[in-house]
Formats: structure tokens, C-alpha cells, sequence
């Protein structure tokens, strides 16, 4: 071979080997690209929602009735083909009810599963533990307990401040049922003090004072002395914020030294855990609440139990079981008006643009000013063993 | 004010019964036994499920449950605390946090984390005296703590096992040399313990209700009670029981029920600081 044919042929090598490199490098490039722009925890085939709630501890019995009717919900979802075409895939961490568990079950989530968005926090201080981190990572985040303040377009709420449905009950016993000597029986945490606001308010608007307001530490089994304290002020109503076993051993303690004062409280007053455990006892306790009640007997809720029942079997019928049902609900909605192109951006932009949205058990409502889901409660009645509306949804 | 004090003195025989569990079990056998709470939950849930889900009568479910606490008491010193009666008793406390988490979780994983209604021990719900209403339960709970009380004194000073179990809580060594079974001794305090137990757990479900976290609070209080007794004596617990539960009533009635549970660890706070070898310090043998 002469000097001039290797030259060609070294060269036409190089040639080749120089577009196969080029080739190579488009193609690394354009996939890398695409990963980039491609949105974490959305596939071809699923979309990856992360949980960090309860699974064991002392609030499992209000955990277990949500997670349940989530997963009924997205069964539901993806029974019917998923969300254009995407499997609903949901993950759960479990924090114990201790928000640093939080903080380490949403790092996990985000950081390990790399989830789209963080669909499943139960308890307000968990939710306030893992705000900052998730709006510091601009990751959408779903709490079942109201938005955490100040609002950013990360946080999203589901049940109304405990002191918007304190002061729904407060101001229905004062003004509607005439009482004039309320009292308020709260378990000293941040469940308590919001309550208060709301009790307060009401009766600043109506001109009536607090007679007594007793309080207790979260963990109290025995509420005799509460009880002789809110009897020995005299009061012919008593507002009682705390957790539904507290609410309910307290209504008990007190029927025992005939202390029969009309008792109101927010939304656990409707739960199944109270009504078991006061049985007949329970026959005049009122209370507001942001959700459907399970034992309302409406057509509405008896949809919603079919649905759940048919879709998770096991489910368990308590208060918080429709609070995920309408909050899993919202999300099926939601994502699917966002459409196939699903971005976390995208998500929030329809999120803000959503408005009014009737999930069976609970008119949702939000906007770019307004991240809570529940905007207003009904008051319920217990009567002959069911809960009876007093009144239709009460903005707040 | 009557009121108050019935239930200061109630709540007191509780911590009372709860505390002399875990002196008993920390003089003969070393173990700070944290799980002394869980192990009266256990016991409630076995009798709950003999009354309730076997239908068996409230009185035979009771009997069941102290059946349970002695096979309970004698696994759990044979199979756990007795190999490692050697450790430290930094290391038999932290197997004895262990025991305590792991008993909860099976309660909640076997019964449900809920409430239940526990069937009433006795039909009378209230007695009324010239007008003042007392509660029931109230009055069982003394009397129980009372029978308890004089049950648990009367085994240690008049029983020849409870004889061993006062020289084995004084000196091992010298109890060994003299013949005693140390492993006797250690399974008869963790039944005697377990029983107790059985028996508060029992009458707390069904003055409140019955849950796997019931015992969080009292068991803290129990200690208080132990603290105040100078972790010696058995009178000084059931003193520092009855005087932790009037003080708690007193607290609520003259300030707020809101302080009421903090008075407990005030007074181990000021009884570690002041007194730390308890109230009863000049009675540190152990004496019924």
C-alpha cells in the first residue's frame, strides 16, 4: 500500500469514528436532557405519591380509617385505567406520631423514592416539621390538617382550623341553643389553643364570657377533677377540644356524678371510636364538623361507604376514613386536570386554579389565597344513636 | 372537697399497687422494670378477651387474668431477666425499655391501637352519702389498694418465701449461702409483680377505659411513688402513692387539674434533690 492510500484510509477511519463519537455524544446529550426535564416520580407508567403518617402508636385509630380509604380511592383510580394512562403508586413511611420521624420519613421519600409529590401527612406538627424542608425543595406537599402558615404554593390542607369548627359550635350553643355558662375542657397542646381562639371568638361576637376553661395533659386517662372543676363553675355548656378517647372518657366521668352539662365539640364528636365508647351516653353532644358525618345516613356518605367498601374491603369506618376518601379524591381530580404532561409546576397551577370541587362527603374549595380544603361545617346532632344535621354547610 | 379527696386517694392506691410491683422486682432481681405499665395492659386485654370475646363472666375473667399474670411473671423472669441477672442494672433496665415497647406493639397489633369498653366490674355506678355523690369505682379502687397492700405485707414478713425475698433484696451472696433460691426468690417477685399489676391494670380499664396506652401516665406516677419510698420500702411506696394521688387532687382543686400531673415529677425532682435516699430513709431494711 502506497503512503497516499493509508493516509486516505486513516483518515476516512477517523471520519467514521469521529460522527460515531459525535453520534454518541447527541445521544448522551439529548438523554440527559430528557432525564433532567423529566419529572421525579413520573413515569411512562406510574405516578409515585409518598405518605409519612401514623402506622403504629397511639393515633393509629385515626390514621388506619384514612390510609385505608386512600388506598380505596386509588384503587378506584386505577381500576378505571389511572390517570391518563398512569398507575397510581402509593408509598408510605411511618412516623409514629413523632414529627422528627416526619422529618426523616419525608427526607427518605424525597431523597431515596424520589416521589412526585408528598401526598399523606396526619398530625399538625409533623406537618410543621417537614414544611420548611419539602418548600425548601419545591415539592407539593398534602397534609390532612389545615396548610401550615405563612402559605407558599408547596403546602396544601384538608380539614379546617380545629378553631374555625370551635368556633361553629360555640357560637351555635350560645346562640341557637341558648346556653349562657359555657366552659372549655382542652388538652394543653397546640390542639387546645386553637380551639380556644375559636371558642374565644364566638363568644366575643356574642358578649358572652368564659366561665371556665380546664385544661389537661395529652396522655390523661382520668378527667375526674376536670369534670368536678367545670361542675363546681357552674357551667351549663362545655366545649371540649382534645383527641376523641379524651372527649368521650370525660362526657362518661362526668354523666357518673350526674354532671350533665350540653356537651359540643369539632368533628371527632362524629367519629365511631366516640360513639363505641359512650354508647347511649353520646344522645346530645353537638358538634361541628368540616365532613359528612359517617352516621348521618345521607345518600352521600352511603356512596361513599359503597365505594370504599367495594374498592378496600377491610376498610374501617371511622371520621377520618372520609377525610381521606375526599382528600384522595381531590388528588384523582387534580391530576387529571393537569393532564399527561404532569409537572409538580403544573400541578400547583391547577391546584390554584381549581375552585369548587364536591367530593361526595365535603365541599373542597381552593385558590391561590386558600390552601385548606374545608371551607365551611355543618352542626350535627346525636339523637336515638344517630348523628342528626342541624344545620346545611356553614361557610366559614 | 370529699369528692377530691376520694379521688386523690383512688388514683393513689393505683400508684401504690403499680409501685410496689416494681419494688419488688427491683430489690429481689435488680430490673428497674419500666414495663410494669405494659404488663397491667397485657393483663386487662387477656381479661377483656375472656369476658368479652369468650363471654365468659367479668369474676372468671378476673381469675383468668391472674392465671395469665403468674404464667406471665414466671416467663418473663426465666426466659428473660434470669440469664442475664448478672448485667448491670443499667443493661436490665434497658432490656426491661425493650420489654415495654415490644409489649405495647404486640397489644396493638393484636388488639387494635383503639379504646374499648371494659364490661363494669360491679353494677353500682355511684353511692350517694347525705347528698355528696361518690363515684364506685373510686371505692373499689381503695379497697383494692388496701387488700393489695396488706396482702403484699403479709407475704414478705409472715411467708418463709417472703422471708427469702427480704434477705435476697438485702444481701444475694449471703441469701445463697444461707440456701435460698435465688431463682425462687426472683419468679415469686415477678408474679407477685405481675399480679399486681393484673389488678390495676383491671380496675383502671374499667373505671376509664380500656387501651394499649392507658398506663403511660400512672406508670410515671408509680415511680414517683417508688422515689418517695426511697426505692426501699414497702410502706414508703405505698405512702408515697396514697400522698402523690392527695396531692394531685389537692393541686387541682385549690389551682388547676391542668398542673396536676406535673406535681409527680416536682416531687421526684425535690425528693432526689433533698432527700435522695427517700422520705423513709431510716426504714432501709426491707420490712413489710
Amino acid at each position: 500500500m502506497d503512503s497516499k492510500k493509508v493516509r486516505r484510509t486513516f483518515l476516512r477511519g477517523v471520519n467514521g469514528s469521529l460522527r460515531l463519537a459525535i453520534l454518541s455524544a447527541f445521544i448522551w446529550h439529548s438523554a440527559a436532557t430528557s432525564a433532567a426535564e423529566q419529572t421525579p416520580g413520573v413515569s411512562d407508567k406510574e405516578i409515585l405519591l409518598g405518605g409519612v403518617f401514623p402506622v403504629t402508636g397511639p393515633v393509629r385509630f385515626i390514621s388506619l380509617p384514612y390510609e385505608q380509604a386512600v388506598k380505596a380511592v386509588f384503587n378506584k383510580a386505577n381500576a378505571n385505567g389511572g390517570i391518563h394512562g398512569r398507575k397510581i403508586v402509593w408509598r408510605v413511611e411511618d412516623d409514629a406520631y413523632q414529627p422528627a420521624r416526619t422529618l426523616a420519613g419525608a427526607k427518605k421519600l424525597v431523597e431515596r423514592d424520589g416521589v412526585f409529590v408528598v401526598f399523606g401527612l396526619v398530625g399538625q406538627s409533623g406537618t410543621l416539621a417537614v414544611a420548611p424542608y419539602l418548600q425548601r425543595k419545591k415539592i407539593p406537599f398534602f397534609t390532612l390538617n389545615s396548610a401550615p402558615r405563612p402559605l407558599t404554593p408547596y403546602g396544601w390542607g384538608t380539614q379546617s382550623n380545629y378553631g374555625d369548627l370551635s368556633y361553629q359550635i360555640t357560637h351555635y350553643m350560645v346562640q341557637k341553643l341558648g346556653l349562657k355558662r359555657i366552659g372549655y375542657l382542652y388538652q394543653n397542646d397546640d390542639l387546645g389553643s386553637i380551639g380556644r381562639k375559636g371558642v374565644d371568638r364566638a363568644l366575643k361576637e356574642l358578649g358572652v364570657k368564659l366561665i371556665s376553661a380546664v385544661g389537661y395533659e395529652r396522655g390523661t386517662r382520668d378527667f375526674t377533677t376536670q369534670v368536678l372543676k367545670l361542675r363546681d363553675a357552674k357551667v351549663d355548656g362545655v366545649v371540649s377540644v382534645g383527641i376523641a378517647p379524651s372527649v368521650a372518657i370525660a362526657i362518661k366521668q362526668a354523666g357518673i356524678i350526674k354532671f350533665k352539662p350540653r356537651w359540643g365539640t369539632y368533628g371527632v364528636g362524629g367519629s365511631a371510636i366516640v360513639r363505641k365508647l359512650l354508647g347511649d351516653g353520646i344522645n346530645g353532644l353537638v358538634f361541628a364538623s368540616d365532613i359528612e358525618s359517617l352516621f348521618a345516613e345521607s345518600a352521600d356518605s352511603k356512596r361513599a361507604i359503597a365505594t370504599i367498601r367495594k374498592y378496600y374491603p377491610k376498610a374501617k369506618p371511622e371520621f377520618t376514613m372520609f377525610l381521606g376518601y375526599a382528600q384522595a379524591q381531590m388528588m384523582v381530580h387534580v391530576l387529571r386536570a393537569v393532564g399527561r404532561d404532569l409537572t409538580r409546576k403544573k400541578l400547583i397551577a391547577a391546584l390554584i386554579k381549581m375552585g369548587d370541587f364536591k367530593s361526595d362527603v365535603m365541599p373542597i374549595r381552593y385558590s391561590a389565597t386558600k390552601h385548606t380544603a374545608a371551607g365551611a361545617a355543618k352542626i350535627y346532632l346525636w339523637k336515638d344513636g344517630k348523628a342528626v344535621p342541624l344545620t346545611g354547610w356553614r361557610k366559614f | 372537697m370529699i369528692q377530691y379527696v376520694m379521688a386523690g386517694l383512688a388514683y393513689g392506691s393505683l400508684y401504690a399497687l403499680l409501685g410496689l410491683g416494681l419494688l419488688l422486682t427491683l430489690r429481689t432481681t435488680n430490673v428497674l422494670n419500666f414495663a410494669q405499665g405494659e404488663l397491667s395492659t397485657l393483663l386487662a386485654f387477656v381479661c377483656f378477651t375472656i369476658a368479652v370475646t369468650l363471654g365468659q363472666g367479668i369474676g372468671w375473667a378476673f381469675i383468668g387474668s391472674l392465671i395469665v399474670a403468674v404464667i406471665v411473671g414466671l416467663t418473663l423472669y426465666n426466659v428473660i431477666i434470669f440469664p442475664i441477672r448478672r448485667r448491670d442494672q443499667e443493661r436490665l433496665a434497658t432490656v426491661a425499655i425493650s420489654l415495654k415497647l415490644a409489649i405495647t406493639g404486640l397489644i396493638a397489633l393484636y388488639w387494635g391501637p383503639e379504646s374499648r369498653i371494659f364490661p363494669a366490674l360491679f353494677d353500682i355506678e355511684r353511692i350517694e352519702i347525705f347528698g355528696t355523690i361518690i363515684v364506685a369505682d373510686q371505692v373499689w379502687m381503695i379497697l383494692a389498694g388496701l387488700i393489695g397492700m396488706v396482702l403484699v405485707g403479709v407475704f414478705l414478713r409472715f411467708t418463709s418465701l417472703g422471708l427469702a425475698m427480704r434477705v435476697a433484696a438485702e444481701n444475694p451472696d449471703l441469701a445463697q449461702l444461707l440456701g435460698v433460691n435465688l431463682r425462687v426468690v426472683g419468679s415469686a417477685a415477678w408474679v407477685a409483680a405481675a399480679l399486681l399489676g393484673s389488678v390495676t391494670g383491671v380496675l383502671l380499664a374499667s373505671t376509664l377505659f380500656l387501651s394499649p396506652f392507658m398506663m403511660g401516665l400512672v406508670v410515671l406516677k408509680a415511680f414517683t411513688a417508688l422515689v418517695i419510698g426511697g426505692m426501699v420500702s414497702p410502706f414508703g411506696v405505698v405512702i408515697g402513692g396514697l400522698l402523690l394521688g392527695l396531692l394531685e387532687s389537692f393541686v387541682a382543686y385549690t389551682l388547676t387539674p391542668l398542673l396536676q400531673d406535673s406535681v409527680g415529677l416536682l416531687i421526684i425532682i425535690l425528693v432526689l434533690m433533698f432527700r435522695p435516699r427517700g422520705l423513709f430513709a431510716g426504714q432501709e431494711t426491707w420490712r413489710a
